[in-house]
């Protein structure tokens, strides 16, 4: 039997009574979405780590305090907090000498044990993942956070629109020009492969 | 309805954002127009191909949180 979904308001609730893994469950619940965004919108896995990190200890913060009252949005409320640090971080960054890092933070040394045609197969994969990647860094700034809060984040148009203070066609006009120039970016690299 | 907005529409028919009429009115667009039908079709396979994109935080990042939010339950107490 399929176990009941308890909702993220009903999961805070718990939280606040004293209960840990209830915060646990929620991070467990959406931190694919959540650092998957921080990290698109960053670019840099180590400062995603930290943001992700800081966004959190906001949300135990806000949350204990009782600032936070509107338990049925909590996933925009921790994106918006997130999408926050982000930008103070891009800021921060444009202001230091740029920060290299390995965007994949694999371990090399996981592919020893690798037979021969499957570690083919997975360079082939990450070089994709990586050209992905590349892709969406070079997306206008508006139009890659409108891409990566639809797709990754899964917030609606109009919740994007409320979060960034733009009108909802305009976000919406943002990812039809994001998905046409992703388009054109994969089509361009296909073209130069052959 | 302009290209541009139709096209709009379906990207929201895609991320399913439309209500049933506005459902209908963007698949009867795309049953007379084939070049509609190509640029759903390559909203979908993009779709797709974003979702091989998907990063997990590092477990030291998740055990730092819990901890934490552990401490600040004792101190509360």
């Amino acid at each position: 039997m399929q176990k009941p979904i308890i909702s993220d308001g009903a999961l805070l609730k718990v939280y606040l009574e004293g209960n840990e893994s209830a915060l646990e469950t929620l991070i467990k619940r959406h931190k694919s979405r959540i650092f998957t965004s921080i990290y698109l919108l960053v670019n840099d896995r180590y400062l995603a780590e930290d943001i992700f990190q800081e966004t959190f200890i906001k949300v135990i913060q806000c949350l204990k305090s009782g600032k936070y009252r509107d338990e049925d949005k909590f996933l925009p409320w921790a994106l918006r907090i997130a999408r926050n640090l982000s930008i103070d971080f891009i800021r921060q960054k444009g202001r230091m000498p740029g920060i290299v890092t390995d965007s994949e933070g694999n371990d090399i040394f996981s592919f020893l044990d690798i037979k021969e045609e499957s570690r083919e197969q997975i360079i082939i994969e990450r070089e994709e993942h990586a050209s992905l990647h590349n892709f969406i860094n070079q997306l206008p700034a508006e139009q890659k956070e409108v891409l990566v809060l639809r797709h990754y984040a899964d917030l609606s148009f109009k919740e994007i629109a409320e979060m960034t203070g733009n009108n909802i066609n305009t976000c919406i006009g943002r990812m039809h020009y994001a998905l046409i120039n992703l388009r054109k970016m994969m089509q361009k690299s296909v073209v130069e492969i052959k | 309805m302009t290209q541009n907005t139709t096209q709009e529409l379906l990207i929201l028919l895609a991320y399913g954002e439309l209500s049933a009429d506005e459902r209908k009115m963007a698949e009867n667009a795309m049953a007379g127009d084939p070049e509609l039908r190509n640029f759903y079709q390559s909203v979908l396979q993009s779709k797709q191909l974003l979702n091989t994109i998907q990063e997990e935080p590092h477990p030291t990042t998740l055990a730092i949180i819990s901890e934490h939010s552990h401490d600040s339950h004792t101190e509360a107490v």
